[in-house]
């Protein structure tokens, strides 16, 4: 290769690098920044998870540039063999993953461990965006498109259910029909869906686990048992609650620091936040979050494929869902489900992945022109 | 159903259009959700936030009480009468404790603690909540206090300490009138509307003047402040407050005067009361036979306790304040002056006394065989004729009696704040009535007026009424500590009456032929006061034979001896009430420890201002 080829090559780098979205690349970096900080603030640096968060998300955000970098093409190209590698993953889970809390969730590759469920997110949006990319408008609510989608999303449902780990199952389920609402599934067929999920509500209850039912009875009578399991969203409460308006101040919370607040590095995060920076500081993260989820969807409308569209609005749409239910839970509002808060909550594949679907999202910016 | 009907009216829309609107649709949840949830936190942690802090901080913190020293108790002369002493004990921490059995075995080598006291530590200790201690009630020499220290590296969770626990310098003496300090009961706990009582190890007062002002003597425990995490354990100090030391409390008492009261009355079950007459200021309240305190404050043994429990003369009765007496004779000044009050009388009056009499068909009779012939006004107090009595009390009617008796404080707690004083008893025919649901017999008014028959008054009762007569017919409040200091009141009587009364006291202590001449003192200084000799039960005629050896009857079935007196008599200062349970007559027992009271007061206490 030439000098002067290395050098257009260089220059062009530099080029695609000028036209980033930067202001979404920093705001997630403020979020990963927050997050450290907080994990460093509830050990008060007893602990390294802070530390290895900072290493993951650094790791994360080299990959995220790296497939913003890439063509969007790719992933267009191969959105079938890579939710075709999740399912695997998934699929050998039953036989070599690790067991913790009571659930086969992690595939232990030496050095670190990989959710695969986490990526399976990721992949029924890929994979339905490439599908209804190819679907014309008028034939999304064909019977056999519907077969075919729904078996799409079905199959990883269930491989994530038998973990077990219903959270996680219920989010690909609601990811899926976020991309189902979004390329125009009639409204028909959604009020039947949820007719017949109401019907069915009292058998799928009867199904949970006890603790699933004790959760979700728990939700509806607060008073119930508050050292049992209404204990974490008491304890929640407790902490936001009494953070005030300005809060404890840095490295003051003591709900989560004295492990009061159970899950306290992952799911109960914004416990901590919120006691710690009080309402001032905890409405400034939503604001945070909600601009991010503002800058994807704006990217989308940007986008000129459908494919990229439809991925930047299940990506945000999915983004969204996490902090819902994530702030939902934490608050009070919904009942206790295992969902983490995106890159804030302690865990390496969960972010991962996000960074991924922000690398994607980067990457249609980059590469607009690009037509399949 | 038309919102299922296929609409051909939406015309053609592109891929992208929907795309778009349905985006929007989202976009619309997305804005109303984060709404909801910022009005959420705004609730949490604007509207809701005391709470919360409340909540946070009661998670956050745990406070170990230590408990203070208990404040003294002195007598009048500034005299150590119950203080604090340094003990060594061990508590036991919930959690740190590895192996209950294990360490309660090595203590038990070490400290020869009892099965009773092991078992209760089991029992203790299952109650108590995660890295709390647990006090085990026995206190250390200082030779175990070094075992313990020198093994602590095999007895996981034991911390040995130092603490302050309550020592009564003079328990027998003592024991009824300062009570004893113990642990909270259940009764106590749940009184207390604070949590002060559920301080670890912290002792309150079970009886007596200690159980009266053991808020003032408690003082304040001090505390350490520990912020502990979810599983209770300390993670650091946060603040350490030092207790505030109880009060100190200066009675009322004199030292020497009790101490000499309860060796004079030796192995007699008895009470002697020892009043200022102007201010009611207790001197000496003594009840024999005693107990020792300091062995309860430590927790008594259950078979030390039953030793007490069954023995016949009630050690652990505070007789002066709740042991009631047929006041017998004792109660004769009080008929006098209601026969005065009531103008039955005058100083004229005379009566003849047969030695026995008969009415309403039942024989009453006087003291003396053979009686005392024709008997005045004076001499019928000095030598304390029954018939003389029997014939005022029937003149006045029991009605008239009590009400005299009510006037002077008779049948009221004097005390309330003290929860074993008894009320006595001062009847008419109302009560009977009411409480018996019998109509009174006239029989019974004239027992009545020799303090015999439903009438019962307490020690401290007697003493008051003595001091009534004593200062003119003043109201007095008996107190232990502090002087009350309301303004004197003038009892509902006749001062020349009152005076009347007195000089027939005076008479039968220090005129040859009264009661009491034979205890009478002979120096400048003199004192004098009525005699009593109250029958437990109704005499039959052996017993009236066998009168004068006292023990002829039974016990429980002898005759009490009581005195209740004043003195100097010109000038008088204190009144002075002895029951000599079940030991004979008013004379030779109890006017003789009047005396020697009467005798220590005038001597060492009395200056002529």
């Amino acid at each position: 290769m030439s000098k002067e080829q290395t050098l257009s090559r260089f220059y062009l780098f530099l080029e695609k690098f000028e036209r980033f979205d930067k202001k979404l690349i920093y705001l997630v970096l403020l979020l990963g920044l927050i997050s450290i900080a907080a994990l460093y603030s509830i050990d008060k640096g007893q602990s390294n998870l802070y530390f290895k968060h900072l290493v993951r998300f650094f790791f994360a955000i080299g990959v995220m540039l790296f497939i913003s970098f890439r063509s969007i093409s790719i992933w267009y190209r191969y959105a079938y063999h890579f939710y075709a590698l999740i399912l695997f993953l998934l699929f050998i889970l039953k036989f070599i993953g690790v067991t913790a809390k009571g659930s086969q969730r992690w595939l232990d590759f030496g050095l670190f461990h990989v959710q695969p469920s986490e990526l399976a997110k990721l992949a029924i949006i890929i994979v339905l965006a490439r599908f209804y990319h190819s679907v014309k408008s008028e034939d999304v609510n064909r019977f056999f498109n519907l077969l075919l989608s729904t078996f799409l999303i079905v199959i990883p449902f269930l491989l994530v259910l038998r973990q077990p780990d219903l959270g996680t199952s219920l989010l690909i389920l609601f990811a899926a029909l976020g991309v189902l609402w979004i390329v125009g599934l009639s409204k028909k067929i959604i009020i039947s869906g949820i007719l017949i999920l109401i019907i069915s509500l009292p058998f799928a209850f009867a199904a949970l686990k006890p603790y699933q039912k004790n959760r979700i009875i728990n939700f509806f009578d607060s008073s119930r048992d508050p050292l049992g399991a209404n204990y974490q969203v008491n304890q929640a409460k407790i902490g936001i609650g009494s953070g005030g308006i300005f809060g404890k101040g840095y490295l003051k919370g003591s709900q989560s620091s004295l492990d009061f607040v159970p899950e306290n590095h992952t799911d109960f995060i914004f416990s901590h936040i919120a006691e710690e920076f009080g309402l001032v500081g905890s409405l400034l993260l939503l604001w945070l979050l909600f601009t991010i989820i503002k800058r994807v969807i704006l990217i989308g409308d940007k986008a000129t494929t459908n494919f990229s569209k439809i991925f930047c609005y299940a990506f945000a749409f999915n983004f969204f869902l996490y902090i819902a239910i994530n702030l939902g839970m934490v608050t009070g509002l919904l009942p206790v489900v295992g969902v983490p808060l995106p890159i804030l909550s302690y865990g390496g594949t969960a972010m991962l992945t996000n960074m991924i679907g922000f690398g994607i999202v980067l990457s249609i910016q980059q590469h607009k022109e690009n037509y399949f | 159903m038309r919102f299922f009907k296929h609409r051909p009216s939406d015309g053609y829309q592109t891929k992208s259009g929907i795309i778009n609107r349905r985006k929007a649709i989202l976009n619309t949840v997305k804005y109303t959700f984060f709404g909801l949830i910022g009005l959420r936190l705004l609730w949490l942690q604007v509207f809701k936030k005391k709470k919360y802090t409340v909540l946070s901080d009661r998670n956050r913190y745990k406070e170990w009480k230590i408990a203070s020293e208990r404040g003294l108790i002195l007598d009048r002369f500034g005299n150590r009468l119950a203080e604090s002493r340094q003990v060594y004990r061990i508590a036991l921490i919930k959690g740190d404790v590895t192996d209950l059995e294990f360490v309660l075995q090595n203590l038990k080598k070490i400290l020869n603690l009892t099965e009773d006291v092991v078992e209760k530590t089991i029992n203790e200790f299952r109650k108590i909540r995660q890295f709390q201690p647990y006090v085990i009630n026995k206190n250390l020499t200082w030779s175990e206090f070094s075992k313990i220290n020198s093994n602590l590296f095999i007895l996981n969770g034991v911390q040995p300490f130092v603490s302050m626990e309550r020592h009564y310098n003079f328990p027998f003496e003592f024991a009824h009138t300062l009570g004893y300090v113990g642990l909270p009961s259940e009764v106590d706990l749940q009184n207390q509307k604070n949590d002060l009582f559920r301080t670890p190890g912290i002792k309150v007062g079970k009886n007596g003047i200690e159980k009266v002002i053991n808020n003032v003597l408690i003082g304040r425990p001090g505390f350490t402040r520990f912020e502990v995490n979810a599983a209770g354990r300390a993670v650091r100090t946060v603040e350490f407050v030092d207790g505030v030391s109880g009060n100190a409390l200066r009675t009322n008492l004199d030292l020497e005067l009790q101490r000499l009261i309860f060796s004079r009355l030796g192995s007699t079950a008895g009470s002697v009361v020892v009043m200022d007459v102007n201010n009611g200021e207790i001197y000496a309240c003594v009840s024999t036979p005693s107990y020792d305190t300091n062995k309860f404050a430590l927790g008594i043994s259950q078979d030390e306790l039953n030793v007490l429990l069954n023995n016949d003369r009630r050690p652990l009765v505070n007789k002066p304040l709740s042991g009631q007496y047929p006041p017998g004779s004792v109660i004769k000044p009080l008929i006098m002056l209601s026969a005065l009050d009531n103008k039955i009388i005058d100083q004229t009056y005379v009566h003849s006394c047969p030695g026995k009499i008969e009415l309403y068909g039942q024989e009453f009779y006087c003291w003396k065989d053979g009686g005392h012939g024709k008997v005045n006004f004076t001499d019928a107090m000095k030598k304390s004729c029954d018939i003389y009595f029997y014939e005022l009390a029937r003149l006045l009617g029991v009605d008239r009696i009590a009400e005299t008796a009510k006037k002077l404080g008779m049948g009221f707690n004097l005390l309330p704040e003290f929860e074993e004083e008894k009320k006595g008893l001062i009847p008419d025919t109302k009560w009977k009535k009411n409480v018996l649901g019998k109509n009174w017999l006239l029989g019974e008014t004239l027992i009545t007026g020799i303090g015999q028959g439903y009438m019962l008054s307490t020690p401290i009762q007697l003493c008051k009424l003595i001091a009534q007569f004593a200062n003119g017919g003043y109201n007095v409040i008996p107190s232990f500590f502090g002087t009350v200091k309301s303004k004197r009141e003038k009892l509902d009587f006749d001062s020349d009456h009152i005076e009347l009364v007195k000089e027939t006291l005076n008479v039968s202590t220090n005129e040859p032929g009264g009661t009491s001449y034979g205890s009478r003192l002979t120096g400048e200084l003199k004192f004098c006061g009525k005699t009593g000799t109250s029958q437990v039960v109704k005499l039959n005629i052996k017993d009236r034979e066998d009168d004068g050896s006292p023990t002829a009857r039974e016990y429980k079935y002898r005759d009490h001896s009581l005195f209740a007196g004043f003195g100097p008599v010109d000038k008088p200062k204190w009144a002075v009430a002895v029951v000599a349970e079940h030991s004979g007559p008013g004379s030779r027992v109890a006017a003789p420890v009047a005396k020697t009271v009467f005798d220590f007061l005038f001597k060492k206490r009395f200056t002529n201002v």
